[in-house]
């Protein structure tokens, strides 16, 4: 099991973290180990992934030479901002004075975290979808090396690979228990989350925030047990957190690390459309900015990751190859707009299982939004609820199509509750600006 | 007025609020007075914060029941967080719920009453050293509204996880060197153990045939994707209809499964699979207490009525 820890952990600091310092060398330190590990097992796996259709077998061996291929080519051009950067860290690390307040935060994230891990590296995989679908599918790849082993059927097909790949990733490496990867993720989420708060709010109100996103039951949770949820909301609220804050900073790197973490989404979930909310997002502003270029540099960097995985799919399935194609195949549906009645159907089932659990977070969201232009500091946070106004309204209509589509949709309530998770950090965040905005006004 | 009685007394009825959640069932005040008793936790947090001024700065005559308050609650701040921790122990030393059924109390309503004193406890420590925006008097509803919602929020889901952090920890404590199987048994019951028969019994590359994706089998054997999880590489079949089309066609060394079905239903007879005579080499039976076979009969001809154990399997 250690192999596999370790190997996990070079995968985060030799590939995630130089290639974080490549696109973007400014940044919070915590924010850029926070983002580590997400993006190198993302890039790792997508690495394997593409290998494998080339004909790679998946062994210890490859593995390894794969991770030095990936890595060394990054380490040795970023050598001397990587060596900066720890001895930055170590400086922070060691001056850093902490109130009495932010202990107790700190201390009552350290728990949670800590509780995390140690209920991660107990446990084996037991929740349902991951024994039969995502860990299944990882045992597979490590026992058989190829990915086409691994479905027996559409449904097997139904979800991308990346968790499925970090399982194997772990099997290879001499590991039993993969569930450590969510606690990894929960870790991240909380380091990121607070240092691209702490780019634009005050310290104190930073790890407040963060305190506030890492104990919402869902997101704990989802910390304890290896499904998707997690991984996607991660790569998702970081990836729209970073496009806002290339807008407001205008440091190019975070577009690109946006587009890499919002591509990566498309790699973990493959139902969810709010990739498109996004890049509908990066077209407008890049319009109204004048800088057509940045979305060429967006889809760039996006669509060859989301098309690797889609193409394959589609051709599995039998589905149609292009984003036009699978546009057009839901054309049907929306002639169904004006069916009032199913209308009042989606928001009856939108307020019971995703907004009523959502409870006072969606009402401080939208509360500070309001109060957003009470104080007149709305230009400050507008594009970050913009987009999670877009997200929001791509959940409603993607809700409304699901239920043309699917005939039990009324009777999976969980799962939108599950999928409306990626919300929480950008609730959270949007209503954390806007009280950073008074606490400097 | 409100400095001195309101917001004392306001801290005490959220304790009686909170001891209701957790004696009734949590959500037992929202119900009949429309608000949750965590909504008067973060309310008098928010009110704690906004309104009273440090212990240095205020004037004792005015803060005299408030200090009362506070310094029962010190007092209570050790034996509240001792019984809650007791109670978990007792949790995660039995079953899920066993604290419900015994002593009817809500392990998940309870956290709110320790934590409500500690959270009382620290606000006033370190208030002081807070952000200034929670220490501005509010200049206006919208923000004092937003704060409001936000602490409830916060504490909300901080007694939630909270709770389940320390039931899911006091359970690895106490049970710190249980294996694999063992792990598995408690989150899936007698189905993993039977799924490790069935392994036991059976080469990888062997042929079972699985009961069909309807009650009351769907949930665990008649679950094509859940059975082939634990019984990977071996290759499964499974059916539509209730019976097995064409046993012949199935060749000698195929298995097939014994199942009595996993949930209840509503037919007299839909319990016990397969429903039809078998003509068996052997057929082996599960003990109810492990993953050995208790019995085994060689030569066998299986009846749809022969349901002696749970789960069995034959071989053809």
């Amino acid at each position: 099991m250690i192999f596999s820890i370790i190997f996990i952990l070079l995968i985060a600091l030799g590939i995630g973290l130089p290639l974080s310092l490549l696109i973007a060398s400014k940044g919070n330190l915590l924010g850029r180990l926070g983002i580590s590990f997400p993006l190198g097992i993302g890039i790792f796996t997508l690495g394997m992934y593409l290998s494998n259709l080339l004909g790679l077998r998946f062994t210890p061996l490859n593995n390894f030479l794969l991770f030095l291929l990936l890595s060394i080519p990054i380490l040795l051009f970023e050598k001397g901002r990587i060596k900066k950067y720890f001895v930055e860290f170590y400086h922070s690390a060691k001056n850093v004075q902490l109130s009495l307040d932010e202990k107790v935060i700190l201390g009552v994230l350290g728990f949670f975290v800590v509780s995390s891990f140690i209920n991660t590296f107990y446990w084996p995989v037991y929740s349902w979808d991951s024994l039969v679908l995502y860990d299944f599918r990882g045992r597979v790849l490590a026992m058989t090396g190829f990915i086409k082993d691994a479905f027996f059927s559409n449904y097997y097909v139904s979800y991308p690979l990346l968790t499925s790949l970090s399982h194997s990733v772990i099997y290879l490496s001499g590991g039993k228990n993969p569930q450590f990867l969510y606690s990894l993720f929960y870790l991240s989420l909380g380091l990121c989350f607070y240092g691209l708060l702490r780019e634009i709010i005050s310290r104190r109100l930073s790890i407040l925030f963060t305190l506030i996103l890492m104990v919402i039951p869902p997101v704990f949770e989802h910390s304890l047990i290896s499904l998707t949820n997690l991984p996607y909301t991660v790569f998702l609220s970081l990836g729209v957190i970073y496009f806002y804050l290339w807008d407001k900073k205008r440091t190019q790197g975070y577009l690109i690390l946006s587009a890499l973490l919002v591509g990566l989404t498309t790699l973990t979930r493959g139902i969810e459309p709010y990739w498109l909310g996004i890049f509908l997002i990066v077209v407008i502003v890049s319009l109204l900015r004048r800088k057509l270029f940045d979305v060429v540099i967006y889809s760039l960097f996006f669509f060859p990751i989301q098309q690797v995985w889609k193409i394959f799919q589609n051709s599995l399935q039998g589905l149609p190859q292009s984003i036009v194609g699978e546009v057009a195949s839901n054309t049907g549906i929306l002639s169904n707009a004006l069916d009032l009645n199913r209308w009042s159907q989606v928001l009856g089932y939108l307020y019971q299982y995703i907004i009523n659990p959502w409870g006072a977070v969606f009402s401080a969201f939208i509360l500070a939004f309001l109060f957003s232009f009470i104080i007149k500091k709305q230009k400050e946070s507008f594009l970050i609820f913009s987009i999670t106004f877009v997200l929001l309204s791509l959940l409603l209509l993607g809700t409304f199509i699901y239920s043309f589509t699917a005939k039990n949709w009324m009777e999976i309530g969980d799962a939108a509750n599950r999928m409306s998770m990626i919300f929480y950090p950008l609730f959270i965040y949007c209503t954390a600006v806007v009280m950073g905005e008074y606490d400097e006004g | 007025m409100f400095r001195k009685y309101f917001l004392p007394l306001l801290i005490v009825l959220t304790f009686i609020f909170l001891v209701l959640d957790t004696f009734i069932y949590p959500g037992a005040v929202a119900k009949y007075l429309l608000i949750d008793s965590r909504f008067y936790f973060g309310l008098s947090l928010a009110l704690v914060l906004f309104f009273v001024p440090s212990k240095k700065e205020r004037d004792p005559k005015k803060y005299n029941l408030y200090d009362f308050i506070m310094s029962a609650n010190v007092v209570l701040l050790i034996p509240l967080w001792t019984a809650y921790l007791i109670f978990v122990g007792i949790e995660a030393g039995h079953f899920t719920n066993y604290v419900l059924a015994a002593y009817h109390i809500h392990l998940d309503g309870l956290i709110s009453i320790p934590l409500f004193s500690l959270s009382l406890f620290l606000t006033e420590k370190v208030k002081n050293s807070l952000p200034k925006v929670f220490l501005l008097k509010p200049k206006n509803l919208f923000y004092f509204v937003l704060v409001i919602l936000t602490a409830y929020f916060s504490v909300r889901n901080l007694a939630s996880s909270a709770n389940t952090a320390l039931n899911a920890d006091l359970y690895v404590f106490l049970h710190p060197t249980s294996s694999y199987e063992e792990k598995m048994y408690y989150q899936w019951g007698d189905f993993y153990r039977y799924m490790v028969f069935v392994k036991n019994n059976t080469l990888e590359n062997a042929k079972i045939v699985i009961p069909p994706e309807q009650e009351p089998w769907v949930a665990r054997t008649g679950d094509i994707q859940l059975v082939r999880a634990f019984l990977y590489p071996r290759q499964l079949i499974q059916y539509n209809g209730i019976s097995i089309p064409d046993l012949q066609s199935l060749g000698p060394g195929t298995y097939i499964m014994v199942s009595w079905g996993d949930r209840e239903c509503a037919a007299a007879d839909c319990h016990g699979w397969p429903k039809q005579t078998i003509v068996a080499r052997k057929i082996i039976y599960k003990d109810k207490n492990s993953s050995d076979v208790i019995e085994t009969k060689e030569n066998f001809i299986y009846k749809k009525d022969d349901y002696k154990y749970v789960y069995g399997l034959i071989k053809l």
